[in-house]
This record gives C-alpha cells, structure tokens and sequence, in this order.
C-alpha cells in the first residue's frame, strides 16, 4: 500500500494535537492567579501531581476519527500486483544518415519491435528516435498495438544527431517513470565521433543501466563523400567567375571520380587516384559563368599539398540562381547517400560604393570601365556630404582614406553607415592627431608609421615589404589559392601605419614581414570595417600594379557589403527561419523585385516545381519550417507565385560520412552515475511481495471517510452522555 | 458629584470616555488652576529684532527705555509636553473582588482623563506602552509591541489616544523596565512623563531607568495604582497561589503568610517612596477600590499648593 500524497506523515502529526490539547487545558483546581507572589517566595512550592488522561475513551474516539481523515484525504493509491512495472526501457534508435549502410536501419527498427513485443507486462517501453533532434516516438503510455504501428511507419533520415541528446531525452523519460529498474538500450551503428564529441558531458544517468544493442564488428568501413561546398563569384574585368571548393573525404578507396555540373552544363568530369592522399582533400574548381568566354582553370588541392587535374568548362549566367551539383563515384563505398553535394548562389545584383579617395588607382580600379555590372561608384565632393542623406541612399560601400576623415562630416558619414550594415573600406594613408582620435574611437591605436623605430619594416633595398601571412580561409582570399587570380606574395608596401587594436575586438587578415598588421577587420560595428594601414598611393605600395588588385578590390567590396549575407546552405531537416520575404528576384528577373506584393505563406519546392510544404509568413516573425529531410535543391517561392525567390542547398554533415566505429565508448562511462550500490539493490524488498500486501482498492477512501465519521458521531454522543450526566 | 464613590456603579459605566470624564470632573473639583506649570514661559534671553519677527515678542518697555528694538526669547517656545506612560506587565491584569475594575483599566481611565485635562489647556500630550498587538514604531527587539504616540495639541488626539489606550492588551510579561527604557529613549528632553504603574517588578533596572529621567530633566509623576488585596492580603484559606507574570507557584498557608506579607510589602512601599523623595518625583497611590478622580484631585491639588 503507498500513498500519492506525501504530506501522509505530516498529517499523522495532526494526530497528536488532540493528545496535547487535552493536557494542556488539564487545569487543577483551587488555583489563585495573584500580582504580588513576590512576596510569598518563602512559600512551599506546591507538588505536581501525576498527569493522569481523562475520559479515555473520548480522547481515543477523537485520534481515531482524525487518523481516519488524514488517511482517506492522504488518497491511498493501491495497484495490484500483477498490474505492477517493476522496468522501465528507453529504447533509442539511430536513424541518422551513417544508418543507411547495408540496410542497418531496418535492422535495428526490427530489433526495437521485437523487444517492444516481447517484454512483459511487467515492463514499460518507450522509444526515442535519433535524427537531427530526437524526438519520442512512444510514450510510456502507448499502447503496444499503437506503438507497434507507430514504429513500422519509421524511415531514416539524412540528418545528423547527437547521442549525448537523445541519451539526455531518455533520461529524462526514466524520471518520470514507473518501473524501479531503468534501462536504456541503444540501437544504433555507434560511430565513433558520436561518442567522442561529447565525453566531456557531465553525468546525467542515474541508477540507469545501459545496453548497447549489436556492438560494431568492423572498426570502420570504405566511404567516399563530398560536402562543405563553398561557392562565390569573383570578377576579372567585365568577366564573371565562379570559385567552388569541397571536401572530398575518402576511407579505402583507391580511385575516384568526381563530376561538377552547374545546372545540365557539365563543369568538371576528372578522376582522382586517392592512393596515399590525406584522408580529406579540398576540391576546388573556377569557371566563368557568363557565355562570352569560358574560363580555364580548374584544380584539386588538399591544405597539404597536392594537385590533381583541370579541366575547362562554360557555366550559367551570373544573372540568374546558380544551381549545381559536384558527384563523386568510386568502390568500394558504402553509403552511397553523401556523394553528391549541392550548391547555389544568388544572382548578381550591382552595388553602390561612394568614393572619397585621392589614389588614382582606386579611382580607375572603381570605375565603370572595370566594374560595370557589379559595381557603381560615386566620387564625393568632400565639400558637399551631407551626413543625413536617407538610408536608402546610403552606398553599400564607402571606400575612403584617412585623410577625409578629418572632416567631421566624413566621420558621421563613416559612422553612419557602419551603423545600417553599410561596409566601409578605410585606408589609413595619413595618421593626424584627430585621426589618431577617431580611429581609437573605433577600437584601434595608432603606434606611428613603420620605420621610426622598427628597422625590419624597411628591406634594405628601400623597395618595402611583402605579405608575410594573409588569412587563407577568410571569404576574400579563399580563390586566391588556386593562383588564377594572382600572386599576393608578389606585393610591396613602402610604408604603412603601425597599428594596435584590442583583441577579440578585430582580426587581421594580412600581416607583414616586420609581423604588424597592414589589413584588419573590425568586429565592433553593424556594418563591416576593413582598415588598410596603408594608402594606394604610389609612394606606399605597388599593388594596385598587381594583376591582384582587382581581383582583390572587387572581392573585398563583396564582403564588405554582405553584413547579413543569406544563407542557402542548410542540413537536412533543420529549422529554417525567414526574416525578410524578399530574398531575392533571382529567375524572375528585376520585375519581381521591383514589386513584391503582401506574403502570406512562403512555399518549399523540389524538383520540377513540386510544392513540398508551406510555411505562413507573419511580417514580425517570419516564416519557420523544416528544411526537408532530402538532400537537394529546393526552391522558395510566395503564396502561389512561381518566381523563385531563394534556393536552398541541403547537404548532409560530413560528420556522418566518416564510417569509424567505437566498441566500447568511454563518453558512457562519463554520462552514468550510481547512487544506489549493488548491495542496496539487492537487498531491496520484492515489488510483488509490496504489492500483494497492498490489498486494499482505491475505494476504501469512502471507507476510511465512513469510518471517520461514524467515530466523530460515537464522540459527541459520549460527550452528550457525560455532560447531561454532570448535570445536577 | 457629591455621592458617594460606588465601585460597581463606577464599572457599570460604558466607555472609557464616559469614566474619563466622570474622573476628570472630579478632579477638577478639588484643584484651583492648573498643576502642571511647563518650562514654555520661562525667559531666557533677548536677541536683537530682525524684520519678519512676530511683534508680539517684542520688549516694548525695552524699547522705551533703551531705544532698541529686542526680542525675548524663552526656554522653549512650545507649550509643556506630556507623556503617559502605561505598565502592561501580567500583573497590572489583576482584579480583586472589591475593585471595579482591574488595575489596568485604572490606569486607563486616569491616562484618559489626564489627556483630557492636558488637551484642554494646550499641552502636547503623548502615549507610550507594550502591547503585543502593537507595533507602529519598527525599532529594536520591542518594536513588534511597543504602542507609541508622539505629543500633540490637537484635540483629535484624545479620540485617537482612547481607541489605542482601549486596545491595549496585558504585554504578557514583567514590562515595567522596558516601557521605562521606551519612554526615556522617546521622550524628548524636559518633558512631563506621567507615568501609572504598580512597581511590582524585582529589578534593579527600574530604579536605574528613574534615575535616568531624573538626569535627562524630565519630570515624572508616578501613580502607582493597586488592587486592594495586594495592600491587605485578605486570604484566609490556604491554597496555590500563581504569579501572574512568572507563572511560578507556591502553596500559600493563608493568614498564616498575611503577616510576612504585609512586612515586606510595606518594606517594598517604603522603599520607593524614599526612592521618589530623592529623585525629587511625586509619587500617588491610586486604589482601584476608591474614585479615581477624587485622588488624582488630592494628588494634583498638593502638587499645585507646592
């Protein structure tokens, strides 16, 4: 027998009061209570009497009849004992993408059925399923014809998850169940950066006992994938180019070949030997977009050396969404699930710059000569910036030396943009004292120019100094790896500011020879700050005499201008949240921009123009949904709007392509704590032998009520009796 | 007001208005002006004039011999204030078969009417006291039952005095020490305390808290108000005898134990009223058998003959 309400004890305390009470006012008689005993304090002390009860049977009737409250109140809560759990089993099964080798998914969705199945009554189940969040497929409280039908409808997925999630879902289902034992059992392929990218985890597990279902027998297995595409256009001249790079990782496999295609156009079609290459190569590919002129130039690097073949292909145009696919094939693999990548970028959409600039090379590395199409640039009159211009007429990018920042009209116009999410290229080419100022404002501090007391700034034939590092993996340099776009060691600069700024406030992107930082990029503001500590004049530096430069400079503006840069990159069933409704006309061309009417859901599409759901829009929150579990491209269009307004890239995470499995993980380990030892669990009485002594049904509460009340009325009978028969 | 005092005609009165007035008419009966004279009319000196003073205050005759223009200046320039100060203690509960009302509900009736009498001339009158159910002054560990009003003049005071004086309940415990200790921290300097109480407290801390008016310069009139059967013990079975504030008992032997009672009660009378006589503090004893205001009359009338 137990009982729901825990306050039990508490209230079988009240028991006592009537015990007290009828002591308390046990009061002798004869008894004087005087002001002046201070002066009786010769007096004996009176000698106290043995507490005696009176009317027993009144008391008793009372104690009775208010144990018999609390007990019915207290809600008996009594079980048979053959409806009694004495387990309670987590079944957590694996549906992520690595699932997918050799059908193991179905295997283990088998195994959870049958255990489902075959446990008795005695036992509870529940399963978790493992995708990209886990999720309950079965309540405790299911039914097991249900939960048999639920499961059968399972498929796996090509999400990534996370075992130290799914193992905290199942914990938190064991607190809130019945059985005294609790088990987890996981059905799962056990790789092993499941296991190892949590071990730090603090223990969550208590008195859980957990078992894992069909260990691995091999420690990994042959797999090719591709993933992490990264893709961006980059300008030389009036010609538009496309930079890819993927990782393509492989695990004995000796030969691969991998395809490239931009829409039906193929770009890359090369085989690879693989034989003693690092385990994770990058792929990288270039190739012009638009049909004047194709562009040769495609190459395989890895971060450790290495080349492999080119291959010259024609793309799409730069004017629409650019929509590919990169494949790789080889045996043996597998799980043949992450050998394709897939990949967009938006169309091209010309940007603004403001120009405040005496370099004459900036001015003819701007103009429409060079960027038309891309870029539109505006000269300033340093005499005429008005501030206060409204924000729709603010330029994308202010590119602007130091010089006119003297001018606190040029100031407020700098600040003003990095505010809206404007970029702004500043180079610093004079350092006065108000621009010491500003500049500290910013978070930077202005130590001198180079060569006052450094003398490795200057190279001894006076000709400067070269980059000594440049940040290979920041979105500006990353096509210039490949060495089309030309050489950036090859560039001089004579003198430059030295410049201090405070850390985790900025980041610098070129260093020197002399270590100082010659390119930083502000993390302070809104908008994006790219500080030159240099000038492009010709006194200061040769670059823009590099085939680099324009290159450089268009690429720069790119990133400059892409404060909030939309994000078409997505893993398979991830939640997606549409702030703004306009992403871009894309295939509608500049009409749809330039009218888009009230949104009201926006509608995922797949292949042909299939609608696979729809997602209301709320001009406050966005739209939300599930990115689907598939790995492809997907369109993004308005209510029932055929234009494209995004393109979404679903991928897998490269972390389920590596097949390497662990046989008895330590992060377990990590995760359990005991607090109830061997002995103690032994040692424990018998549920059943409970339950069985636990008799009664839950409608003796009436009972106990009846009872209680036919007591309180034998007590004032009594009391009755014994008052009239005090009564003279 | 002629007829004679009967205790039980006395109790049968209603409100604690009704007694207090009754009381204060039978004062007033037997004095001829005011008793209490307080230091608001004392001179002390004289200060040059300055525009915007009160030309009342100005010396005229000064003025006429010495051709300057002066302002006198006097001790303090507000009318006497008064404290009553009621003992709660457990023992002030106490009623004996002959007194109308327990010594408590005295003390009530002559605070009452004394507030009446000081209002009517202008004095500031204040009320300090234990109770548990008090508790308007958040300070120290009495806070929860110290019942304090500050002194004023105006006459809504007496209503808002007697609804607090009839609230009041017994502290429970000794409390004299404590009240003493309340009234010498909130009183200010040079006040008239009037203080009721039956002074049956042990401790050395009470005759310690008179002195500590006396040096403060307040002036205290004590009116220590007693149950006739504490004056003449008048039990003549032998039975148990509970203290009302220790809750300590003893088997009393009846007339047996009058005799020592007596003695050391007159012992305890003696001693106080030598520790009045030295500390310079009018010093009555109220019966609660006996009209009220008959002996504050007595009292205040000797007071004002001094």
């Amino acid at each position: 027998m137990s009982f729901l309400f825990p306050w039990l004890l508490l209230g079988a305390v009240v028991a006592g009061i009537p015990v007290w009470l009828h002591l308390r006012h046990r009061r002798p008689k004869n008894i004087l209570r005087f002001s002046a005993l201070r002066f009786l304090d010769d007096q004996p002390r009176p000698q106290r009497g043995a507490v005696r009860l009176r009317d027993p049977l009144l008391l008793a009737a009372r104690l009775l009849a208010l144990l018999l409250v609390v007990a019915a109140f207290a809600w008996p809560f009594l079980r048979d004992a053959e409806d009694l759990v004495t387990e309670s089993r987590v079944h957590i099964l694996d549906a992520t993408m690595s699932q997918q080798v050799e059908g193991a998914f179905a295997d283990d969705l088998e195994a959870v059925r049958a255990a489902v199945a075959d446990s008795g009554p005695e036992v509870q189940n529940a399963v978790v399923l493992l995708a990209g969040e886990p999720s309950v497929a079965v309540r405790f409280s299911d039914d097991r014809a249900a939960a048999d039908g639920r499961l059968s409808t399972l498929e796996p997925t090509h999400q990534r998850g996370s075992y130290l999630e799914a193992f905290r879902l199942a914990g938190s289902l064991l607190d809130q169940s019945l059985g005294q034992q609790k088990k987890i059992f996981l059905y799962g392929d056990h790789q092993a950066n499941q296991w190892t990218e949590h071990e730090s985890a603090p223990p969550f597990l208590r008195d859980v006992e957990v078992t894992l279902e069909d260990p691995p027998r091999v420690r990994a297995r042959p797999n090719l994938s591709l993933g992490e595409p990264q893709v961006r256009y980059f300008f030389l001249g009036d010609r538009t180019f496309v930079d890819l790079s993927v990782e393509l990782a492989h695990q004995g496999v000796e030969q691969a070949a991998v395809e490239i295609r931009v829409g039906d156009k193929e770009v890359l079609s090369e085989s690879f030997d693989l034989k003693r290459r690092p385990r994770r190569l990058t792929l990288r590919a270039q190739w012009r977009v638009d049909p004047s002129s194709p562009r040769r130039g495609a190459s395989a690097t890895s971060p450790r050396g290495g080349a492999s073949a080119t291959s010259p292909r024609r793309g799409a145009s730069a004017t629409q969404w650019l929509r590919g696919t990169a494949r790789v094939e080889g045996t043996p693999d597998d799980l043949p699930a992450d050998n394709r990548s897939y990949f967009c970028l938006p169309p091209v959409e010309e940007g603004r710059v403001a120009l405040l600039a005496r370099s004459p090379y900036l001015g003819v590395a701007l103009s429409p000569e060079v960027m038309r199409g891309r870029w539109t640039t505006e000269v300033l009159d340093p005499a005429a910036i008005d501030p206060d211009v409204p924000l729709e007429q603010l330029p994308d990018v202010l590119v602007l030396e130091a010089a006119y920042a003297q001018s606190e009209q040029v100031r407020s116009l700098m600040l003003r943009c990095l505010n809206n999410e404007r970029g702004v290229l500043l180079l610093v080419d004079r350092a006065t004292p108000l621009v010491k100022g500003f500049l500290r404002e910013l978070g930077f501090e202005v130590l001198g120019p180079s060569g006052d007391d450094d003398s490795r700034s200057r190279r001894a034939d006076g000709a400067g100094q070269g980059f000594r590092y440049f940040a290979t993996h920041h979105p500006i340099f990353l096509p210039f790896l490949t060495g089309n776009l030309g050489d950036l060691s090859q560039v001089q600069v004579a003198s430059y500011s030295r410049l201090r700024s405070r850390p985790g406030l900025s980041r610098p992107l070129i260093y020197s020879s002399a270590g100082e930082p010659l390119l930083v990029e502000s993390r302070k503001t809104k908008g994006r700050l790219l500080l030159f500590t240099f000038g492009f004049g010709p006194r200061q530096t040769d670059w823009p005499l590099q085939p680099s430069f324009i290159p450089f400079m268009d690429l720069a503006l790119q990133y400059a201008r892409s404060a909030t840069p939309l994000e078409t990159s997505w893993r398979p069933g991830e939640l997606y949240t549409l702030r703004s409704p306009t992403v871009t006309a894309g295939g509608a061309g500049a009409d749809a921009e330039a009218a888009v009417p009230a949104v009201s859901e926006v509608v995922v599409r797949g292949e042909g123009g299939v609608e696979l759901r729809r997602a209301p829009f709320d001009s406050e929150r966005g739209a939300r949904f599930r990115v689907p579990d598939q790995p492809g491209l997907y369109d993004l269009t308005h209510d029932d709007d055929p234009a494209v307004r995004a393109v979404l890239a679903v991928n897998p995470s490269p972390k389920e392509s590596r097949l390497e499995y662990a046989g008895e993980p330590d992060a377990l380990a990590a995760w359990q704590v005991a607090t109830v030892t061997d002995e103690e669990a032994e040692s424990g009485a018998d549920p059943r032998l409970l339950a069985s002594l636990a008799a009664a049904e839950q409608r003796w509460w009436w009972w106990l009520l009846l009872g209680a009340l036919a007591l309180l009325t034998a007590e004032s009978g009594l009391l009755f009796l014994k008052t009239r028969k005090a009564m003279p | 007001m002629s007829a004679p005092f009967d205790p039980s005609r006395f109790a049968a009165l209603a409100t604690l208005a009704l007694k207090a007035r009754y009381v204060m008419e039978g004062f007033l009966h037997g004095i001829h002006g005011s008793p209490f004279h307080g230091p608001s009319v004392e001179f002390a000196d004289y200060r040059d004039y300055q525009p915007g003073d009160d030309l009342r205050h100005l010396d005229w005759r000064l003025y006429a011999r010495n051709d300057r223009l002066c302002i006198k200046r006097f001790e303090q320039e507000t009318n006497a204030r008064c404290y009553l100060a009621l003992d709660t203690s457990a023992s002030m509960t106490y009623r004996g078969a002959r007194a109308w009302g327990s010594k408590l509900d005295c003390a009530r009736v002559m605070a009452t009417a004394l507030a009446w009498f000081l209002l009517k001339q202008n004095d500031a009158v204040g009320l300090v006291a234990l109770s548990p159910g008090a508790g308007r002054v958040a300070d120290g560990d009495s806070a929860g039952r110290l019942c304090y009003l500050p002194p004023s003049q105006q006459s809504s005071r007496l209503g808002r005095m007697m609804a607090e004086l009839e609230a009041l309940d017994s502290a429970g415990d000794a409390a004299l020490v404590e009240l003493l200790q309340h009234t010498g921290r909130l009183a200010h300097r040079r006040s008239l305390i009037l203080l009721f109480t039956d002074l049956l407290e042990p401790s050395e801390e009470v005759e310690l808290a008179f002195k500590r008016f006396r040096f403060d310069g307040h002036e205290c009139l004590v009116f220590q108000v007693l149950d006739p059967d504490e004056i003449d013990f008048p039990f003549d079975d032998p039975g148990v005898f509970e203290d009302l504030e220790s809750g300590e008992r003893r088997q009393v032997a009846g007339a047996d134990a009058r005799d020592a009672y007596l003695s050391r009660f007159a012992a305890f009378m003696r001693r106080h009223e030598e520790l009045f006589r030295l500390l310079e503090m009018p010093h009555a004893v109220i019966r609660t058998d006996q009209d009220p205001g008959k002996a504050l009359g007595r009292f205040l009338s000797s007071r004002a003959r001094r």
